[in-house]
This record gives C-alpha cells, sequence and structure tokens, in this order.
C-alpha cells in the first residue's frame, strides 16, 4: 500500500479524500495548501500527492511545479482535484508536469483504482 | 451513511467560518477595499463551499455558488469593476448564500425570494463576462469513473494496445510497471517491448525511450479498457491494435467552471494565516539550548549507526522484528533531526529585507540609478547562517553597484535602460539554499582583471587563463579592481572575505560573467550544518564519505569507454558525454593500488558539469553527522569534515566542487610537464 499525502483547505473535503485512501489501505498525510505540502513532501517522501487547486498562500499548481524541483518530488505521481476542467487549466497543469487531474466531486472508487494504477 | 453526515456536519461548520470571512471581506470591498488578497480571499470562500456543496449534491447551493464565483473571479482577474452597485449585490450574493447553507444544513426547503433575486442580479453581471460563463448544469460525476460492476461485462476477446510514452513521461510521475501491474486486472497477458531496447547507458531519468504492444485477454467493455488508460493519455500515446476504435484521451465532462485564468499572485503568508484558530503560538528559546539539542541528536545518529553494525556483526542478532526496529528507529532519528532542524530555520527576509536601503544609499552615493528585485525572500535557511549572510551579501552587493553596473551615459550607449537592475533570489535546492546576486552591468572586465593579477603576481607572464579562471580570480585574496580606492568597495575588503565567510558556513561562492551583459555571484549553502546523507565508499583501505547529493549514479569502468588524454589526464564516457575521471588515490595523496579501481562515482560540481570518482568499492548510504576539521585541526581542500562510522572509524566527508578543482591539473604546471 501507498503513502498518500492528500492536500486541500477545506477541512470536510479533505476529511473525505482521507478517509476514503484509508479505506482503501492506504496512509495518508495531510497538509491544508502548497507550503505545507511542500514540507510534508520533504519530510515524508510519499509515493502519490493528490491536491485540490485552489488554496491560499501556494495553489495546487505552484505547488506541483515547486514539488518536481524538489528530489522528492521528481518522477512522483501528482494528481490534481479540481472541479476546473477548463483546456487552459490542463495547459498549465501539463506544463508544472502535473500527472494528471480528477474531477471534483471526485468517486471513491475512481481515487482509489488511480492510485494502484499510480503509486 | 453515518459517515457522510460526519463529514457533512464538519462542512457545515467550515462553512460557518467561511462566511463569517465572506461576509468580512464583501463590506470591506463594499467599503472600497481593492487589496488584491481580500478580493482572492472572497473568491476563495465561495469556492470552498460551493466544492463542499457539490461533494454532498446541495443542488441549490452549487447553482447559487457557481454564478457567485463566476463573479468573484471577473473581479480578481480584472476583468469586472468593482462599482458601489457590483460590491451591495455580493454583499447581498453573501447573505443569500448563508442562507441557502442554512438551508441545506436543516435538510432542505424552499429557498426565501431573496436567492432567485440576487442570483438574476449575478447573472446579469456574469454576462458582461461573455458566454463562457453562462452558468451550466453540474455534470454527473466523471463516467470514466464508473466501475467494473456497473459496465456489465462483454465477450472474452483479445485486445492489442500500443502504448508509448511521451517525452515527460516519467517527468510528470508515470511509472509504465506500475500501470502494467494494474492492468493485469483488467486481464493483460503480456508487454512486449517494440523493436531492440536501448542499452542501459542511453536511459534518461525524464523520458521513457520503450514503445510496448500490450495484449490483453479480457472480457471487460472497450470503455473500461480505455478509462483505464485516461490516467496517462496526456502523456503517452495509445492505440487499439487491432481494429478498434483507436483510445481518444478522453476528458473529464463538460467543464462547469470558467477557465482558469490568470492565477491570483503569491499570497504573502503572513495575511492568509490569518483565518482559523487565531493568534500563532510561539516560544522563545535560546539558541544554545537548540544546539545542545541539535548535537544531541547528531550523536544518536552515531549511536544508530554503531548499534545496526554491532547487530549485523552478531550472528542471529539481526532478525527480521530487530531489523523493523532498526529501521524504525532510523526513520524516527532522521525526522527527530529534521524536526531540530526546522526550529533553527528561518527565512532569509531578515536579511533580504535590509539590502533595498543599501542599494537606495549607494545610488545615491554612486550616482547611479538600480533597482534591487528580491525574489524567494520566505525560503528558510538556518539561523547561524541567516546572521552570518548579512556582511558578505552586503558586499556583493556593493560589488555589483559599484563595478558591475555602468554609469547612466555607458547604459545608455550600450542601448540597455539607464536604470540597473540587480535581482537578489533565494531557493532551496535538493539539500541545499542558493541564494543569487544577478546584475544586468558591464559583466566582469577580464582584461583588467589579468593584467591586475599579472602586476600583483598572481598570474604568472605566459600562463594563458580561460575566461572562467580569470574571473575566479576576483576571489584572490588582496585582489582588487576599482582604479582608485572608492569609498564603496575598496576598502582593502576585497571578494575573497565574502569566499572565506561562505566557506566558514560550509558553503561556496561562484561567479559567472558575461561582458556586457551582466554577472551572476551565486551562494550555495547547505541546508542543515550537522546531519547529511552520505554515501560511504572505499578508496584503498581507507572509507569516505560523499554527499548524497551530490552523487549521480555509480558506474563501472568496464562498461564505459575511459580514453587518456594527452596531458595524462583521463576522461569516461558515461550516457553519451565525456566527464573528467579523477582519480581520488592521487588526489587525496594515498599510498599506490595494488589493483586499478573498477569503479567510478558520477558527481556533480554544481557549477562546472559532472566528473567521476575513481573508487574501489560502494560500501552504502548513511546518515552521517558532519564533524569540523577546522574546530580541531585546519582546514583541508576536497573535504568538507569528518564524521563517526557504524564501526567506529572515522571517515572524511568529501567535497566533490573542491576535489574537482584540486583534480585539475593547473596550467602552469602542464606547461612544465609539456617542456
Amino acid at each position: 500500500m501507498s503513502l498518500v499525502l492528500a492536500v486541500d483547505d477545506t477541512r470536510a473535503l479533505r476529511n473525505m479524500l482521507v478517509d476514503c485512501l484509508r479505506s482503501g489501505g492506504h496512509d495518508v498525510i495531510e497538509a491544508s495548501d502548497g507550503v505545507e505540502a511542500l514540507e510534508q513532501l520533504r519530510a515524508h517522501k510519499p509515493d502519490i500527492v493528490i491536491t485540490d487547486l485552489n488554496m491560499p498562500r501556494m495553489n495546487g499548481l505552484d505547488f506541483i511545479e515547486a514539488a518536481r524541483r524538489e528530489p522528492e518530488g521528481r518522477g512522483l505521481p501528482m494528481l490534481l482535484l479540481t472541479t476546473e476542467t477548463a483546456q487552459e487549466l490542463k495547459d498549465r497543469a501539463r506544463q508544472v508536469k502535473a500527472t494528471g487531474w480528477i474531477a471534483k466531486p471526485f468517486d471513491p472508487d475512481q481515487i482509489l483504482s488511480l492510485v494502484a494504477r499510480l503509486a | 451513511m453515518e459517515e457522510d453526515e460526519d463529514y457533512e456536519a464538519l462542512f457545515f461548520a467550515e462553512c460557518a467560518d467561511l462566511l463569517g470571512d465572506l461576509q468580512e471581506q464583501l463590506d470591506r470591498i463594499a467599503d472600497g477595499d481593492e487589496d488584491p488578497e481580500t478580493i482572492n480571499a472572497a473568491f476563495r470562500a465561495v469556492h470552498s463551499v460551493k466544492g463542499g456543496a457539490a461533494a454532498f449534491g446541495f443542488t441549490d447551493l452549487i447553482g447559487f455558488a457557481h454564478i457567485f464565483e463566476t463573479v468573484m473571479d471577473g473581479i480578481r482577474s480584472g476583468r469586472l469593476e468593482t462599482t458601489p452597485d457590483l460590491a451591495m449585490i455580493l454583499v447581498r450574493a453573501g447573505d443569500a448564500m448563508a442562507h441557502l447553507v442554512e438551508l441545506a444544513s436543516q435538510g432542505g426547503g424552499e429557498p426565501e425570494a431573496i436567492v432567485p433575486r440576487v442570483k438574476a442580479e449575478l447573472e446579469e453581471v456574469a454576462a458582461q463576462l461573455g458566454a463562457e460563463a453562462a452558468p451550466k448544469p453540474q455534470p454527473e460525476p466523471e463516467p470514466a469513473a464508473e466501475s467494473a460492476s456497473q459496465m456489465g461485462e462483454a465477450a472474452s476477446r483479445e485486445i492489442r494496445i500500443r502504448f508509448a510514452p511521451g517525452p515527460d513521461f516519467f517527468a510528470r510521475g508515470h511509472d509504465p510497471l506500475r500501470i502494467f501491474r494494474a492492468a493485469r486486472e483488467l486481464g493483460l497477458m503480456s508487454a512486449e517491448v517494440e523493436g531492440e531496447a536501448p542499452p542501459l547507458s542511453d536511459l534518461s531519468f525524464e523520458a521513457c525511450p520503450f514503445v510496448w504492444t500490450l495484449t490483453f485477454d479480457t472480457d471487460r467493455p472497450d470503455a473500461e479498457i480505455d478509462a483505464f488508460f485516461d490516467v496517462c493519455a496526456d502523456a503517452a500515446s495509445i492505440e487499439r491494435l487491432d481494429g478498434e476504435t483507436p483510445t481518444e484521451p478522453t476528458d473529464p465532462p463538460t467543464p462547469t467552471e470558467p477557465a482558469a485564468r490568470k492565477q491570483p499572485p503569491p499570497q504573502p503568508a503572513a495575511s492568509a494565516k490569518k483565518s482559523g484558530s487565531g493568534v500563532a503560538r510561539s516560544l522563545r528559546v535560546d539558541l544554545a539550548r537548540v544546539d545542545k539539542l541539535v548535537n544531541l541528536v547528531g550523536e544518536i545518529v552515531i549511536t544508530q549507526a554503531v548499534l545496526a553494525q554491532k547487530l549485523a556483526e552478531i550472528d542471529g542478532a539481526m532478525t527480521l522484528e530487530a531489523g523493523h526496529s532498526l529501521e524504525a528507529l532510523n526513520r524516527q532519528t532522521r525526522e527527530l533531526q529534521e524536526s531540530v532542524m526546522t526550529i533553527r530555520a528561518q527565512p532569509v527576509k531578515s536579511v533580504f529585507s535590509r539590502m533595498p536601503r543599501i542599494v537606495r544609499d549607494l545610488s545615491e552615493t554612486l550616482g547611479k540609478r538600480a533597482r534591487l528585485v528580491i525574489s524567494g525572500e520566505n525560503t528558510e535557511v538556518d539561523t547561524t547562517v541567516i546572521e552570518e549572510l548579512t556582511e558578505p551579501l552586503t558586499h556583493m552587493l556593493r560589488n555589483s553597484m559599484d563595478h558591475g553596473l555602468e554609469s547612466a551615459e555607458e547604459r545608455r550607449a550600450a542601448g540597455k535602460p539607464e536604470e540597473g537592475v540587480i535581482h537578489l533570489s533565494a531557493e532551496h535546492r535538493g539539500e541545499r539554499v542558493i541564494i543569487q546576486i544577478t546584475d544586468d552591468g558591464r559583466g566582469i572586465d577580464r582584461d583588467r582583471v589579468l593584467a591586475k593579477a599579472m602586476e600583483r603576481g598572481l598570474v604568472g607572464p605566459g600562463e594563458s587563463l580561460t575566461p572562467e579562471e580569470i574571473d575566479a580570480l576576483i576571489f584572490h585574496p588582496g585582489f582588487s579592481t576599482s582604479e582608485k580606492v572608492s569609498s564603496v568597495s575598496g576598502r582593502g575588503v576585497g571578494m575573497d572575505v565574502v569566499k572565506k565567510k561562505i566557506q566558514s558556513l560550509g558553503g561556496r561562492c561562484t561567479v559567472r560573467s558575461e561582458p556586457g551583459k551582466g554577472t551572476e555571484f551565486t551562494i550555495t549553502l547547505p541546508l542543515t550544518l550537522a546531519v547529511l546523507d552520505g554515501m560511504t565508499i572505499r578508496v584503498g583501505s581507507e572509507r569516505f564519505v560523499l554527499p548524497l547529493s551530490s552523487v549521480i549514479e555509480a558506474v563501472r569502468l568496464e562498461d564505459c569507454d575511459v580514453r587518456e588524454m594527452h596531458d595524462g589526464s583521463r576522461m569516461i564516457g558515461v550516457r553519451g558525454a565525456y566527464l573528467r575521471l579523477i582519480s581520488l588515490r592521487k588526489t587525496l595523496g594515498l599510498p599506490p593500488a595494488d589493483a586499478p579501481e573498477t569503479m567510478a562515482v558520477v558527481a556533480d560540481t554544481e557549477t562546472d558539469g559532472h566528473v567521476a570518482l575513481l573508487v574501489d568499492e560502494l560500501i552504502g548510504q548513511r546518515h552521517v553527522v558532519l564533524k569540523s576539521l577546522e574546530t580541531n585541526f585546519k582546514r583541508i581542500d576536497g573535504v568538507s569534515g569528518a564524521t563517526i562510522l557504524g564501526d567506529g572509524r572515522v571517515a572524511l566527508i568529501l567535497d566533490v566542487p573542491s576535489l574537482a578543482s584540486l583534480g585539475l591539473p593547473r596550467r602552469t604546471m602542464q606547461q612544465e610537464t609539456v617542456h
């Protein structure tokens, strides 16, 4: 099973994600924004990251971009969880080398099967 | 669904906070506050409410929050002007949304008349943003995500898929092995590589050179197989080979949002922290106490290494359980160490914030117009380092202002804007902190530097130096090119003092310059001063430690092309590039070997590309405590310190960049040997 870093500033949504991941047998660490997520990434070297897009301090895209520059973030699967699916966002996601995106509201089975494929 | 109710309860609790904040921000906007952070915070609050509403399926709330969010987004991206009228609509929208949240928390009900009225007002405003912002119905959950059971079964058949990863496949975090493993559940029978596999030495860490043909024997419907590859459809080309329609990268369904336009500017950490339960709690601690803690952690790391070694030496002692416990101890020690180091970490802001003033004062004194651009001021560095940074940074800025930037006339003549720009930046790169000072001035005047160096006898007549070597001369003790001793930089303190200071902090300082374009000083500092990840190697009977952050890979010499150069130095071909091969034995003055080395470690010099270091054996990877040699002994080039290994031996920790420059035959010596 994998160590998943779940990043979301809304606690209720983060809890849902965390519980979904735990129910799939994964270990989960959490962060409430990109800055915290970077710290968690360095400290715990997760196997996969699932992050919200809109967050205070550092948003999901900026976080992924910064994380790719860290040794722990090289080649790491990092998924964006977002309600926005506009082309521009996808282009940005590609540019920062996000692994992919998941449309919100998410389906727990989909999350688990993605984690199984990627991590 | 009890659990769902828990989430809902939490969501409503959060909503209360969010709505409270929102009201506050909307009031401020109504009062004429145009601070982007206020608008951003309001946008995020609406967005968060919408996200939660979508997760729990509160339809009325979703629809309302969506149009509200669209308008807020129009404001934050500057496409809508916050007129007093609009501000009042926003305030009403805040109230309406609060009402909808309340209804949702009570399990539904007919919204009051204010809701449709305000919604219509918002829609009218949104209409100014163009058609794209018109509200659309919330999409059903992604069809691709439907589970297999819902999709039913199809006839058992063979499906073949060509799977060709794109150029940034690895870089974007994909791993074919994991995907294939997961695909076994769908009935993946084989994965065959097309053509010949390239030799190992041609593989890169970014791109995946293989193309596979995957064969499934499956009874799953096509849609499910297609959906499976959605996850990497964006980073790989996936093609059905068995005549069925090829899999187009299927995107998640209709966008419900306006495009994510310009991202809002990064928010300052301080102002974003204000939401939440209030006061940041902190504690002032005497630095000496923290230092004691750091030392103790260092000792624990050593003791743990000794323990591991002793256990390994005793037959049967290293049981599975003992191994696990040891592993846990290892992890905890590391965490302990990292936590302790974060106590000592401080943003460089405290130093950086003093610099604009220095530049301002200097531009007056020197009569040059200059602008200082600062970035990365939140990068954290060890406290000790921060305290010691002010002096070298000040000096380097002075240097850039005095020598780097030209006068306004000169700049005009060179076709540059009169105002010079100096960038001061800090960032983390791996286990290091990089601080750079870059100016867009005239660059180092190499002729003058060389002439001066010859005059001072630093360079002998007839020596030929590369431009980089000439640039590096400015760090030479007692070197100062200022024609007249100016009150700014020619006060006897040269760049050599800067370099010494940085070295005493365990860092290094380099310069890069381009004539007419500018000069860039780079300071590289270790993130932690006490503990590092190292690779233990053996050369002869000695053990050394290479910092893991400088190790790129290890290669066997017999697999590589080693060439002898005219001057006796050797080059090694690794992955298509020729690297300088450095004999650690020779460079460190060890006795000659009985047998030639068989391995080389490719290491990063940070400034000068990669070099290959000849070693006899790789022993392993470990966490080592760095003990300074300087306190008890003296500074040695090529060595950054010493450590105690698990077996109690002392090993020197090698410093790749200075080692690489040691291994470089001096040009003068070369000439002597040739003659």
